[in-house]
């Protein structure tokens, strides 16, 4: 329990919402809004408006799984229902996957977009180009913690250099540095460059690490929102950044959270873990001493080890403690061992593949980037051999700035004869970075990690199986089941749905109605209450209209 | 390229054995002869994608090609800010 009486929610409850990326391919241009409409209006069954939190057709789908797919900003949006500890919650963000891909795949089988045209989806955090979308995490806390952790000291001095440093295990690696941020070759973390203050209730600008927003949807709980995160693709990343996190938020919850690694500057630390490719680099703490990243990464471990040890309510979370220990001692050692089951380990051996066939480095990568994105508009002549391409460079991009680039180039000693190699290098590397995150899993060219998983070449962490099932079902073991059955059952009665109350309207219910069904207890899953109600609701809804002031029965909580 | 036979040892690629849960068996190979399986797999897949290196021999028309797609596909990529 904690100190204000709340029963301490172990295993901790969590749900992941990821923005992804969206382009029509083949389009001279494309606008991701109606892209997003598009898919949203190809998911089967068409939901009715009355399922939509806005009660807009097709923008904004409560889901008979439990989750929510929507449009937010422009983007596609998929948020997993509540799920209980790291593996349901990776099944429940893979089947968002399969669901995304469906819609994509109805829209190329109806044969919607002009010839020569794809809408292609991307599980990522960033176009590269300095716009970075969310993958956010939501854990259920006590009131207690959430104070603790986006007004409290703990929030500093523990889940900070927490947070910062799970890079390690859980960053979706890019190539390059964006947002005005160091130059970089290879970075560990796609989000790094887009967090500019510590705390804030805003996730749209000046990202906070600590993210304040206060709408917890239930009662006796809070919700907190972390947004430093990563999309996944691997499984394993998903499963330790929830495990390991949802660890360290219980050790917050007992007080027994390791405090003495206050970072200095914890945006730069964050910066800079995402760029240490040595894994070794030394973050200045504010007592003085420094650490890196894994040596904090280990105090974590062994704290979360011991808590672990003495409180049954988490034995759950003991196989995280394995695997976590098994990564930490993997990047020690040598990171390329992780190449199987980390998205950034994945990333950076395909890369350093392409870097091997060209004798280059990830220090010419990053030496050459800055020239070849302030000439990016200068275009590749039919033959390369020959060309000259300083010469076209201020038609290209105009007198001053060629000259600075060309003065730039000059003292970095970067040589004009190897500009289109570096050049088709980068785009190379680039091109990979961005496959890797597309999700197409059908038609003739499956995407790239389809095909890495479908060779056996990236670790699974759960079956098939269990992502279909999470497709079609909503976990039974928290209120997302109630919700996804009384959405199953009543989608042409439906007023709104949200995650913690849902509203219909039927003739049955007489002066009842809109009748409000409350689900604000997270933890209230399948139960001999919760399928009576369920059936008390379907009995009502095939009787005659029932006397002015009759009730359904039963206010679930 | 990676010869066909070569690939399909690579779905007897195993990985580093790791805590469970995990739902490939890991097997008893060298951690070198594991690291060559992988690099040879990791080849074909990006032998088989369009964001092949080769392009910087400039000998290969195609490969030319393919380089102004890698910049195209990737330029293209352009997303609003979101969250």
């Amino acid at each position: 329990m904690t100190a204000a009486g709340i029963p301490t929610p172990a295993p901790i409850l969590v749900g992941i919402e990821t923005e992804y990326g969206i382009a029509i391919r083949g389009a001279a241009s494309f606008d991701p809004v109606a892209a997003s409409l598009l898919l949203l209006s190809h998911h089967q069954p068409a939901a009715p408006a009355g399922g939509s939190p806005s009660g807009h057709l097709a923008a904004d789908l409560m889901l008979p799984n439990g989750a929510r797919f929507y449009l937010d900003h422009a983007h596609p949006e998929y948020a997993t229902p509540e799920c209980r500890g790291p593996g349901d919650l990776v099944a429940a963000d893979r089947a968002g996957e399969r669901i995304l891909d469906r819609c994509r795949a109805l829209i190329d089988l109806g044969g919607v977009l002009p010839a020569g045209q794809r809408l292609a989806l991307y599980k990522n955090s960033s176009d590269g180009t300095g716009n970075s979308y969310g993958c956010h995490e939501n854990y259920l806390v006590s009131p207690a913690t959430w104070a603790a952790v986006v007004h409290g000291e703990p929030g500093e001095a523990s889940f900070v250099p927490f947070l910062v440093t799970r890079t390690v295990l859980c960053g979706a690696g890019k190539v390059g540095a964006e947002n005005a941020t160091a130059p970089a070759g290879f970075q560990l973390c796609q989000r790094a460059d887009f967090f500019e203050t510590l705390r804030g209730v805003q996730t749209t600008c000046r990202r906070p690490l600590l993210n304040q927003r206060d709408e917890p949807h239930a009662r006796h709980h809070q919700r907190l929102h972390v947004i430093t995160g990563d999309a996944n693709l691997a499984e394993r990343s998903t499963w330790l950044k929830v495990g390991t996190t949802s660890l360290v938020l219980a050790l917050i919850e007992a007080g027994r959270a390791p405090s003495a690694f206050r970072l200095r500057d914890p945006l730069g630390a964050h910066r800079a873990v995402s760029r240490d490719l040595t894994l070794r680099a030394p973050l200045e703490l504010d007592s003085g001493w420094r650490a890196t990243a894994l040596e904090i990464q280990r105090a974590f471990l062994a704290a979360a080890r011991a808590l672990v040890d003495e409180r049954p309510v988490l034995e759950a979370l003991r196989p995280v403690l394995a695997a976590w220990d098994d990564a930490l001692a993997c990047l020690d050692d040598d990171w390329t061992r992780l190449g199987d089951r980390l998205d950034w380990a994945i990333k950076r051996l395909l890369l350093e593949r392409i870097l091997a066939r060209h004798g280059a480095t990830w220090d010419d990568v990053k030496a050459w980037w800055w020239a070849i994105d302030a000439t990016a508009e200068l275009s590749r002549p039919a033959e390369l051999s020959g060309d000259v391409p300083e010469a076209r460079l201020a038609a290209a991009i105009g007198q001053p700035r060629a000259d600075r680039v060309c003065s730039d180039m000059r003292t970095a000693g970067l040589p004009w004869a190897e500009y289109w190699r570096r050049r088709d290098l980068h785009f190379a590397l680039r091109r990979v970075d961005l496959d890797y995150h597309e999700i197409r899993r059908t038609g003739p060219a499956p995407a790239l990690f389809t095909r890495l998983e479908r060779a056996n070449a990236v670790e699974r962490v759960i079956e098939d199986d269990e992502i279909t099932v999470r497709v079609e079902q909503p976990p039974p073991d928290t209120r997302a089941w109630v919700r996804g059955r009384l959405v199953e059952m009543l989608a042409p009665h439906l007023v709104s749905v949200d995650w913690s109350a849902v509203v219909i309207s039927h003739p049955s219910l007489g002066d009842a109605q809109p009748y409000r069904i409350e689900l604000a207890d997270p933890f209230a899953g399948k139960s001999v209450q919760s399928e009576a109600l369920l059936s008390s609701i379907r009995r009502r809804m095939t009787q005659a209209a029932p006397a002015a002031g009759h009730h359904l029965e039963g206010d679930h909580r | 390229m990676t010869q066909p036979n070569e690939i399909a040892r690579t779905t007897e690629l195993a990985h580093t054995p790791s805590p469970e849960p995990r739902t490939s068996a890991a097997n008893a190979m060298t951690d070198a002869e594991r690291q060559r399986l992988r690099a040879l797999l990791y080849d074909s897949v990006l032998d088989g994608a369009t964001g092949d290196a080769e392009t910087l021999d400039g000998a290969r028309p195609e490969l030319r090609d393919r380089a102004q797609d890698n910049e195209d596909y990737v330029k293209t990529f352009r997303q609003p800010g979101g969250e």
